[in-house]
């Protein structure tokens, strides 16, 4: 399971597939105040990355890949 | 290269010539519909090939040409000569590519630009909504033609770069490396085509910062489309353009690559802030002297743009005293006197360029004076004198002079505010991007180095009958030894006898030689076979629900055309019966504790002159009792062969007709048909089909077969004065029995050859000549023990004569009713030999 959805937090784990994007979109969609923990995911699809930005979940955790943390703290963070 | 893409090379160049005709005949009747199908045609399977291999470039141009094609072929767009143009254009681009692929077997990333270019033309001609529709269209908000202009006027964003960021880039550019710029729009569509735009951003060689944006406001939450890609993407490279376009290959249409100058980095809004920093890092000295003397370093106010300014010229300082010294090193060289004045011209010529480059009109004529005066007088003098006076302020000239790549300094008041826009110009110039309402052409000049295709397509019929005329050649050069004797015998002319003997092995040599290449003319890959079988046992192992691996073997054995393609249809007959009754389940393979995937070999390989193929199976083997049984049942053999045969024989009843063993008959196999129909078409072509097998542990089915049918060896024997050949395929041995060992046994004679009784058979009586067999002198009789039918037989004849390798003709006409013969054959001295047909005779 590449994203683990609990009560109130996503999590997500290594590589998060294009199928994934839909999913993730409707739980954001009911749940407005979760979060979302990013420590270990390695890459996620465009199309999520494009949830998370038009959503903007708190962020619990960054991701330890420091380079896909560059990128998603830009796309997260900017116009925030 | 592989045989596929040799094979996609010469069809492709092939199309690109049909299209190319086809359009010119469209000029002529540009309504006519059948040729627009027929071009349409032709572009769409060239499309698909070039699909199946990695050649994004070319199948871009040809989608493109498919589209616009379509729309002329439903009447939505007129045929017009600019379609035409363009069409031919992009049929030049391809067999442009087609000729890198030859060269390198891949097509060059940098082609990828004039793909994407040549494609959007072909989409500008078609109506607008079409282009919108498109795939290549770089996104649905902006139409194509903007995004074009776009390109050359937008600066790149450079101030959403991190300040930290953009320092260290800065850093980098003063170290002399190159920076692009990447904006990359990813089709809205993407998704669907398996792409994973941020994966490819991420993924970008020598990514320095990249960042993520979308290209128009963000639906609310609840309104997102999760397939639909609106991001762009902002990235900056360290990597050679070379790298990004190979990187960017699959969507150059979608990316916007530039080259940074460094001046943009420092000359954001904020620049006064940044040029502090920049001032921080450290910057080359530049070297006192010429320092000095380019005077417009101290006049120009200390600014960023002119920092980037100071180093250029402390560059181009450093590289112009490298070029004198060069020069200076030149002159002094003393090791070879005879190669002085070659030096001194060489050198000459460098400072003279020099100093014309620098505009120094002054300097050009001192340094054509010193050069006339050292060549006059063969010594190096004068212009290494004068390289030392004038160097400090050759360079100096040189550096005051705005060349191409020097910044323009001419103008050093005129501010920062300025620079930005000369920098984009320039970069809009070292992008080399050809002027967008020109096009490229790819146009072919008649200097252009056409190189034509390595194989030729041929007719068969043109084969066969170069191979006639060389069969009859070597037919008729076999009647030289006959006129040599006539001429020693008849004539009594020795010497022109020997003569003729001589001419007549050179001829000899010549006329093989000839069979020996078209024979390779006509030779094929058993690949062309073996190549359906992976699909096809997969697909009944499937069915069967059996574990098979297959494992092909001497693919590259090379036989006549013929005999590998009528080797398809027995071979898949063996192959289904492999898989039905040889191979077993996997639970019985487990049970009887072999491995659960079962093993089917193919191999081909070549011995002497024959093509063997082997099958193998390991699987359960057949059992001979069974057979024997089954063969009895069936009324095949009688009661006395069910005893006397082996079980090695007794498994070879598998090829006789009607027999089956399986005990149902499914879909695949079983009626009892298969082997027989396998012997016969083996047999058809001179080949035999024989069978082992170990019962537990597998079946081999071995087929030989001549590599080529052309020639048949044929033995000549002797019968009633007259000859006949017998193909050395049904030949065992020639063997002379005393008459006094003859029996017989009833009304049959036999003869016990080791140890063995073998039926003989007299030729004449089977001929229906009356004659009785000859015996020799010493009271022997000629028996030729020959195989028909899995049988030994003994014909006697009168006598053996020389085995000979000759083109066999089929009987035509009323003798092909003759079933005794199966052809004829032209001997050298121009008799007729009639080829006996051993099964049907006896």
């Amino acid at each position: 399971m590449p994203i683990e959805f609990k009560r109130n937090s996503a999590v997500f784990h290594d590589v998060v597939s294009v199928e994934e994007a839909e999913k993730l979109l409707e739980w954001l969609q009911r749940k407005p105040a979760a979060k979302v923990d990013l420590t270990r995911c390695n890459h996620l699809h465009t199309a999520n990355l494009q949830v998370l930005m038009t959503a903007r979940p708190g962020i619990s955790h960054w991701p330890e890949n420091s380079e896909l943390r560059a990128w998603l703290e830009t796309a997260l963070n900017s116009e925030a | 290269m592989t045989p596929l893409l040799e094979q996609f090379l010469s069809e492709s160049r092939e199309f690109s010539q049909g299209i190319g005709e086809k359009l010119m005949q469209m000029e002529d009747a540009p309504s006519d519909q059948g040729l627009i199908n027929e071009l349409f045609r032709l572009v769409h399977t060239l499309k698909g090939n070039s699909g199946l291999f990695t050649f994004p470039e070319m199948t871009r141009v040809l989608h493109a040409g498919e589209d616009l094609l379509g729309l002329v072929r439903n009447g939505q767009i007129a045929y017009s000569r600019e379609l035409a143009d363009c069409l031919l254009d992009a049929i030049d681009f391809v067999m442009v590519l087609c000729a890198d692929i030859e060269a390198t077997e891949q097509i060059d990333a940098s082609r990828a630009q004039d793909s994407a270019r040549m494609a959007e033309s072909l989409r500008a001609l078609m109506p607008a909504a079409q282009t919108a529709r498109s795939v290549s269209a770089a996104n649905s908000s902006k139409p194509a033609t903007i995004t074009q202009d776009a390109h050359s006027a937008e600066l790149p964003p450079l101030a959403e770069l991190p300040k930290a960021t953009r320092i260290e880039a800065l850093h980098q550019c003063h170290q002399g490396e190159t920076l692009h710029w990447i904006c990359y729009t990813p089709a809205s569509d993407c998704f669907f085509q398996g792409d994973d735009p941020l994966f490819s951003a991420r993924q970008t060689p020598g990514l320095l910062w990249g960042s993520a944006k979308p290209t128009e406001p963000l639906p609310p939450l609840a309104e997102l489309d999760t397939y639909r890609c609106v991001l762009e993407f902002h990235l900056l490279s360290a990597a050679p353009r070379e790298e990004l376009d190979e990187h960017f290959r699959y969507v150059p249409d979608q990316v916007r690559i530039v080259q940074v100058n460094p001046g943009w980095l420092s000359l954001s809004e904020d620049s006064s802030e940044d040029s502090s920093a920049v001032s921080a890092q450290p910057v080359p000295a530049v070297p006192e002297g010429a320092a000095g003397e380019a005077n417009l370093i101290s006049a120009a106010p200390l600014k960023a743009a002119a920092k980037a300014s100071i180093e250029d010229c402390a560059e181009q300082v450093a590289a112009l005293e490298s070029i004198l010294s060069a020069q200076r090193q030149i002159l002094m060289l003393d090791d070879r006197p005879d190669w002085g004045v070659g030096r001194l011209k060489a050198a000459g010529s460098v400072l003279l360029n020099l100093a014309n480059s620098a505009g120094d009109r002054v300097a050009a004529s001192e340094v054509e004076a010193a050069l006339a005066e050292c060549l006059a007088t063969g010594q190096n003098s004068m212009l290494l004198l004068w390289l030392e006076a004038s160097k400090e302020h050759l360079i100096a000239s040189c550096v005051a002079q705005p060349g191409p790549s020097a910044y323009p300094a001419s103008n050093p008041a005129a501010g920062p505010s300025k620079e930005p826009k000369e920098g984009a110009a320039e970069a809009e110039a070292s992008l080399a991007k050809p002027a967008a309402d020109e096009g490229i052409k790819f146009g072919r000049r008649a200097e252009d180095h056409v190189t034509g295709p390595r194989s030729l397509k041929v007719d068969q019929a043109k084969i066969d009958r170069l191979m006639n005329l060389i069969g009859e050649l070597v037919v008729s050069k076999n009647a030289l030894p006959y006129l040599a004797q006539r001429a020693e015998t008849h004539y009594g002319v020795r010497e022109l006898s020997r003569e003729i003997k001589g001419e007549y092995s050179v001829i000899n040599r010549i006329a093989d030689e000839m069979q020996d290449a078209i024979m390779q003319v006509r030779m094929m890959a058993v690949s062309f076979v073996f190549q359906r079988f992976p699909r096809l046992v997969r697909d009944i192992s499937r069915k069967l629900g059996k574990d098979v691996q297959l494992v092909l073997e001497g693919e590259q054995t090379e036989a006549d055309k013929n005999i590998i393609e009528s080797l398809a249809d027995p071979l898949i007959h063996i192959v289904r019966n492999s898989l039905d009754h040889g191979l077993e389940t996997p639970e019985v393979r487990r049970a009887c504790g072999k491995r659960e995937t079962g093993t089917l070999t193919i191999r081909a390989a070549q011995e002497a002159d024959r093509v063997v193929i082997e099958i193998t199976d390991d699987g359960k083997g057949i059992d001979p009792a069974v057979i024997k049984r089954k063969a009895y049942e069936k009324g095949l053999i009688d009661e006395a062969a069910l005893e006397r045969i082996d079980d090695r024989e007794a498994v070879n009843l598998i090829f006789a007709a009607g027999l089956s063993t399986s005990e149902v008959v499914s879909d695949l196999s079983g009626r009892g048909v298969g082997m027989d129909v396998v012997r016969s078409a083996v047999q058809k072509i001179n080949g035999t089909v024989v069978i082992e097998s170990k019962l537990g542990t597998g079946t081999t089915i071995r087929i030989s077969l001549p590599l080529s049918m052309a020639v048949t060896q044929v033995m000549i024997v002797e019968s009633d004065g007259q000859l006949f050949g017998v193909p050395m395929d049904n030949v065992v041995e020639t063997v002379r029995v005393p008459r006094s060992d003859l029996r017989a046994i009833k009304q049959s004679l036999t003869v016990v050859l080791r140890g063995r009784i073998v039926p003989l058979k007299a030729l004449n009586t089977l001929l229906g000549i009356s004659a009785s067999p000859r015996v020799n002198s010493d009271d022997e009789l000629a028996v030729l023990l020959v195989q028909a039918g899995g049988e030994v037989l003994g014909l006697l004849v009168d006598g053996f004569k020389e085995t000979i390798g000759l083109i066999q003709k089929p009987l035509a006409g009323f003798l092909s009713g003759l079933s005794a013969y199966s052809g004829s054959a032209l001997m050298g001295d121009g008799s007729v030999l009639m080829i006996l047909n051993i099964r049907e005779i006896v």
